[in-house]
Parts: structure tokens; C-alpha cells; sequence
């Protein structure tokens, strides 16, 4: 018997299943489960069997195939749970009565309360119950928190932080774009990244503002602020996200002597932006012991499996990950529609 | 008219259809159905919590499902392949035709009088081009001639809109000068001389909302137009101005252009080559003979089995999707050949017409408009 009570011995590889075989298993996930040690794909899932059926063929794993959660009690011991985010909650309370540790994508749920009941369940159940909020291990998570807790940056002035681009690609279904469907826009649906890893990295954001784009539907540019306690002072923070044009994607601390700078993009990187006499230099920092292959997935999938086997809590848990949820929930009560005269041309005219 | 119960739009995530919908719901709240096929297009209109309906436009009972409940089509659909614009326009106005819809707004283009069009086109009466090599043209021309054939012959009840140069926020028109303006260099050719019939995206909707209302407008076709063309030097200096810091202009004349166009190194043939074999026109066309049809229809189906369905989807819309505008690449300040025809036109088109029988004239001049679109712009963060 594994740690979970599961039918897994220490030494045979941990049986994992994935309900949603959609893009971002094939891209994402299935490349991290595979380049991870004691995984095996043994029961793959979807309400589309034949997305099921293409993905065991495709990766060739010799998974069972089955078109609910249910067929996967007693064939999995952990599970990866990456449908849309309106069905995290009932497909992984599901799993977890069935005593299966879930891997849920983000944002844990549409709501707290949902958030709330799948804690509650994986506390009844005893099984681990982690998110996919791959941003946390980046190595630069590190570096940031050496530059804070050194006397580079001077009195910490402002964190800001942002997340945007256009996305590109096709998705044939409103899945992500109805408000009755999803949760929210891209506050909600990528912006939860940098709330995770800014609260995760600098604790609790207080005094919350929203201002939006939405007329009645999802978001698509939103402007979070707050208020931060970085070494016991209060620190305005600052965070924009949008889905219509490309932001700096990259999280600034401001201090009175310099700055510090990680962008989404260099994961094992940190740019210390100070004047060195008299000229604005930037100072390249570069975590340690790093592999070259670095994959922030691959990273989270390894601390899922140890977590499970080890029975301990993993670095991203559902607990830790509902924190930026509460966030945009509070978020979306206070919420205002930002200026947009080039949309409301009426009104001059 | 009345007000219509609802409207059903094709091409709503486009530039001018996402607009449009903003207008529809937040000014002049009108009740419409917005057709989308990738919902990656849709963002926009889904901040408005619009009517969203998956189809499409080239499955005649998509058209027909999505058409249940409407009254009016604004047809703003082309296709990203030219070639399948017309088959698109045929199906949706065979749809209007049964579904007996009480209003077919069509957006045409001045480009159904060609790459350069003549002086006797400033008025709505120039002839349509039939086929002039330049598949948008043609295109377009093609389906202008399907909507006035249904007028004709079926009794539809159709309006026709010509607009001109359409510019915004989030224009093509725009980006194609602040991206290269952000790279550091603009052109323009003969000094920028050539007539520039912009006209502000707002001008074109309310031109639309008139439509839908006005039944002498049937049966007729209107430019689109600011009530005064800018030139191209306008234009391409105002918006490229703008950039911080500001880019470096270069100068090229017709003939210099055309001679950079004859010579086209072997890269662009050899990319050219690659976009025929990858389209799907090219292989209708060879499954035409049929010694290959068997097998292009075997090897496709043989493909669709392995793959999953968001890869096949995305397959066969990738007619449908035109490279996203926002998304900047390398430019090079020589001109291709649209920038070539769009700017040394000498016509500045009427809206005499639309004033007269329309009942609409254009609200914003060229000051106002690039004032709202440089809002944006700022806010976009595409400026610097």
C-alpha cells in the first residue's frame, strides 16, 4: 500500500489519471508526467471519450479510457484535473471521495465557498490536494526574496506587477468567454497566476480596488490594487491584466535605492535596476543549481508525486492557492468600470 | 422599419463587427446575435455579455440555426481565404432568402471597383470589376454581385454599404502604421499625395444603424465616407507621429516601388509556393482531377481520425483565421502592392448619396477621430 492507502508499494510508480484531455494536457501537463520519475498514466479521462482515446494513442500510454471520474476509482491513485474551471469543484470532490490526490488546474474554483468545500473534503478524505499555480516555482521566486531581505532596494516603495498579451490560437467553444460559464475574465482566468505569486510572495493584500472593462460579460483589461505589508510597512501594490494587448508581464519591487525586477518569461532570472555612479545600470542575477531544462510544470508535478508518496503537504496547496481566490472575489464586489473614452465615443459627441 | 426584434451579425469579431456590437449594446441597444467561429476572437464582444452563437457561415443549416429569432442580418463576414468569400455571401443570403428576413445590410468595399478605381467611380454607379487578379477585389466584387442578383431576383431586401478606409481603434489601417513607427521607420509613397478616404469606424456603424431603419435605402448601394478625404501623407505622418520617439520617414515614388515589386527575391516566391500547396483552395482544386480526389479525401480522413478535436477545428478554420493584427512582426518600409494601389488613389469617394437618400453623414472629422483612436493607443501602451 502507498502513503495514500492507494494499491501503488513505494517502489511501483505512483498511478496517475488526467480528466480533460484538452490542449493544455497535451502541452502542458502530459510533458511534465512523463519527464517525472515513478509516474504512469493509468486512466485517462473526458466527457469526449475520443479526446480520451487520441491522447492515449498519441502519447502512447496504455492508459484505461473513460468518459467520467468514477471510472477511475481503483485505477489511479492521484489525478490531474484540467476541465474547465465551472467543473474543478465537483469533478476533484468527486476524486477525492473516491481517495484520489488531485492535481487541480487554476483557479481552484469559480468560487470561495466551492474552494472552501474542496478543502473540507480533501481534509475528510486525508488526500493531498494541490494547484496549478507553476509560477511559484520559479527559481527567480528565490532571488526576489534574497534581494528583499537584503538592504539593496532601501525602503520598499510600490510593487507592481502585470500580466498581458493577446492570445492567439482557436477554441470553438464559449467555455472561456461566458460569463454563465466561467468565473470571470482575465483577472480570474490568468490573472490569478500574479495574484497567487504576489500574495504567496508578499502576504496579504488589503484595501482592494478593481477597475474593469466589462459591460456586463467577462473582463478583458482589469487594474487590481491593494495594499501590501512588506517588513511591517504598508506598500502600495499594483497590478494590471489584459487579454487585448501586451503588457511588461513581469513583477516590479520598487525601494528608494533600486529595484528589483522578475519577468514571467526568465523563470531562473532577477534584474537589479540601480544607479551606479551617477548611471541606471541593470544587474543580472541568475539562480543557482538550476537544470538547463527547467520547466516550472515539470518542477510542480514532482512536488505533487513527493507529496502524495510523502503524505506531506505540497508547495502549492489547496489551502495556500484558495488565498487568491478570496482575493478576486473581494475584488469583483468592488469592482468599477475603468475610463474607456475611445469605447463611450457617445458621450462627447 | 421598426426596430428590429433581433439581429443577427456575421463577421461581429472583426474590426468594425466588434465595434458594432459595442454600439448595439451600449449606445444604440438594438438586440443582436453575434456570430463567432473562434471564440479566441470573441473577447471583446464577450465583455459586453452579447448573444454569442457558434457557426459557421460556410454550412448553410449553421447560417439556418443561427438565424431563428432574427429579423435582419448585417452581413460583415468575408472570409481570411478570399476565395471563399463568395461562397460564404451566397449561403447567407440564400439563408435571409428563406428565413424572408426583413432587412440584408451587406458591407461591401470601394475595392469592388478594383485596385484603382477610376474617376467614374467617385459616385456609387462605376462599374463592379470582374476579376482584375487581386483576389480581394474580385472577392468582394463577387459578392456584391451575389447581394444585387438576390435584390433583383428574389426581392430582398437588401441596403449595401461601400465604406472606404476604416480606421479606429484597433484598425488594421492603424497598426500597419504604428507597428512599423515602432520599429523606427514609415513610408510613403510620392510624398503621400494619393487620396485617403479615412473614415472613422463610428461613421461606419451609425451609416449601419441608418440602414437598418431607412426603407428608401433599399435596394441601393452607399460609400461610407468622411465628408473630406485627408491624403495619405496625413495619415501615415499624423499616426506614425504619435511614437515616441518618433520614427524616420522614407520617401519612395510609384516607380520605385513597382520596380522593388517585379523583383521579388526568391524568399517570397518560395513562401508564396508554400501558402499554395498549404491552402485548402489548392487542394479543391487538385482533388478536381480524379486521379487525386480519392486520395486527398482518404489522407484528410485518415489525418482527422489521429487528431483531436480542437487540432481538427482549428484545421479547417484556419482559412478563417487572419493573422491577428495586433501581433507585430518585421516590417520593411517598401510598400507592398495593396499599400501601392490604397495610396496613390486620386478618387475621393461621394457620400453625397448617403446624405441624400441614407439620411447619414459622417459625425467625426479626421481631428476627432484620430483623437478618440489615440486613446487607445495609449491605453494599448503602443505608443512607445
Amino acid at each position: 500500500m502507498d502513503p495514500n492507502g492507494n494499491s501503488s508499494t513505494a517502489t511501483a510508480p505512483l498511478r496517475l489519471g488526467i480528466v480533460g484531455c484538452g490542449g493544455i494536457v497535451r502541452e502542458a501537463h502530459l510533458p511534465a508526467i512523463l519527464a517525472t520519475p515513478g509516474l504512469k498514466v493509468t486512466g485517462l479521462c473526458d466527457a469526449k471519450l475520443r479526446n480520451a482515446t487520441l491522447t492515449n494513442a498519441e502519447f502512447q500510454l496504455g492508459a484505461a479510457v473513460v468518459s467520467s471520474p468514477a471510472g477511475l476509482a481503483g485505477v489511479v491513485d492521484a489525478a490531474v484535473v484540467a476541465v474547465p474551471p465551472r467543473f474543478h469543484a465537483p469533478v476533484t470532490i468527486e476524486l477525492l471521495q473516491y481517495g484520489i490526490a488531485v492535481l487541480c488546474e487554476k483557479p481552484l474554483a469559480t468560487s470561495v465557498a466551492d474552494g472552501q468545500k474542496m478543502l473540507e473534503t480533501a481534509d475528510r478524505a486525508g488526500r493531498v490536494l494541490a494547484v496549478g499555480f507553476q509560477q511559484r516555482f520559479h527559481p527567480n521566486n528565490q532571488l526576489l526574496r534574497e534581494v528583499l531581505a537584503s538592504n539593496w532596494l532601501g525602503e520598499i516603495q510600490e510593487v507592481n506587477a502585470e500580466f498581458g498579451g493577446v492570445l492567439d490560437g482557436f477554441i470553438g467553444s464559449p467555455t472561456y468567454v461566458s460569463r454563465a460559464m466561467t468565473g470571470g475574465g482575465v483577472l480570474f482566468d490568468m490573472g490569478i497566476h500574479l495574484v497567487d505569486r504576489v500574495t504567496w510572495l508578499f502576504g496579504e493584500l488589503r484595501e482592494i480596488t478593481l477597475e474593469d472593462d466589462s459591460y456586463g460579460g467577462i473582463e478583458t483589461n482589469a487594474s487590481l490594487r491593494g495594499q501590501l505589508t512588506i517588513h511591517e510597512k504598508r506598500v502600495p501594490c499594483s497590478m494590471a491584466f489584459s487579454w487585448t494587448h501586451r503588457l511588461s508581464n513581469r513583477i516590479l519591487v520598487r525601494g528608494s535605492k533600486a529595484a528589483v525586477e522578475v519577468r514571467l518569461a526568465e523563470p531562473t532570472q532577477a534584474r537589479l535596476l540601480c544607479d551606479l555612479a551617477g548611471h541606471q545600470r541593470t544587474l543580472l542575477l541568475e539562480a543557482e543549481a538550476v537544470p538547463a531544462n527547467f520547466n516550472p510544470h515539470t518542477a510542480q508535478m514532482q512536488d505533487f508525486a513527493a507529496a502524495v508518496r510523502e503524505r506531506r503537504a505540497p508547495l502549492v496547496s489547496g489551502r495556500s492557492a484558495l488565498c487568491s481566490l478570496v482575493v478576486i472575489e473581494q475584488a469583483y464586489r468592488v469592482r468599477r468600470r475603468m475610463r474607456q473614452p475611445w469605447v463611450e465615443t457617445w458621450s462627447r459627441a | 422599419m421598426s426596430t428590429p426584434e433581433k439581429i443577427l451579425i456575421t463577421g461581429a469579431t472583426g474590426f468594425i463587427g466588434t465595434r458594432l456590437c459595442e454600439l448595439l449594446s451600449l449606445q444604440y441597444r438594438v438586440p443582436y446575435r453575434a456570430c463567432v467561429r473562434n471564440y479566441f476572437r470573441a473577447f471583446r464582444i464577450a465583455r459586453l455579455d452579447a448573444e454569442l452563437a457558434a457557426v459557421d457561415l460556410l454550412s448553410p443549416n449553421s447560417i439556418a440555426q443561427a438565424l431563428a429569432g432574427c429579423d435582419t442580418i448585417i452581413h460583415l463576414a468575408h472570409a481570411d481565404d478570399d476565395r471563399l468569400g463568395p461562397a460564404v455571401t451566397a449561403n447567407v443570403v440564400r439563408a435571409a432568402i428563406q428565413h424572408k428576413v426583413r432587412r440584408f445590410i451587406h458591407i461591401s468595399s470601394y475595392s469592388v471597383h478594383g485596385l484603382l478605381p477610376g474617376p467614374d467611380c467617385v459616385t456609387e454607379d462605376g462599374p463592379l470589376v470582374r476579376r482584375t487578379g487581386d483576389s480581394y477585389c474580385d472577392a468582394k466584387a463577387a459578392e456584391e454581385r451575389i447581394v444585387w442578383r438576390a435584390i433583383r431576383k428574389e426581392g430582398l431586401p437588401a441596403v449595401i454599404l461601400r465604406p472606404t478606409t476604416v480606421y479606429g481603434p484597433y484598425a488594421p489601417f492603424v497598426l500597419q502604421v504604428i507597428n512599423p513607427a515602432r520599429q523606427g521607420v514609415i513610408s510613403l509613397i510620392d510624398e503621400g499625395r494619393g487620396k485617403c478616404n479615412a473614415v472613422f469606424v463610428d461613421d461606419v456603424c451609425g451609416a449601419i444603424h441608418a440602414a437598418i431603419f431607412n426603407d428608401r435605402a433599399l435596394g441601393q448601394a452607399f460609400f461610407v465616407n468622411a465628408s473630406h478625404a485627408v491624403t495619405w501623407r496625413d495619415f501615415i505622418m499624423t499616426f506614425g507621429n504619435m511614437v515616441t520617439p518618433a520614427p524616420r520617414v522614407e520617401q519612395f515614388t510609384t516607380a520605385e516601388v513597382r520596380a522593388a515589386l517585379h523583383s521579388a527575391p526568391f524568399g517570397e516566391n518560395f513562401r508564396a509556393l508554400l501558402a499554395l500547396v498549404k491552402s485548402s483552395d489548392f487542394h479543391r482544386q487538385l482533388g478536381s482531377v480524379p486521379v487525386f480526389h480519392a486520395s486527398i479525401g482518404g489522407l484528410k480522413r485518415d489525418l482527422i481520425k489521429y487528431l483531436p478535436e480542437e487540432k481538427v477545428l482549428a484545421l479547417k478554420a484556419r482559412n478563417l483565421t487572419r493573422a491577428n493584427a495586433m501581433v507585430e512582426s518585421r516590417v520593411t518600409p517598401m510598400p507592398n502592392l495593396g499599400r501601392l494601389c490604397r495610396e496613390t488613389l486620386s478618387v475621393e469617394f461621394s457620400v453625397a448619396r448617403a446624405a441624400k437618400v441614407l439620411g447619414w453623414s459622417p459625425a467625426y472629422d479626421f481631428t476627432r477621430g484620430t483623437e478618440i483612436t489615440r486613446s487607445w493607443l495609449e491605453f494599448a501602451r503602443l505608443l512607445k
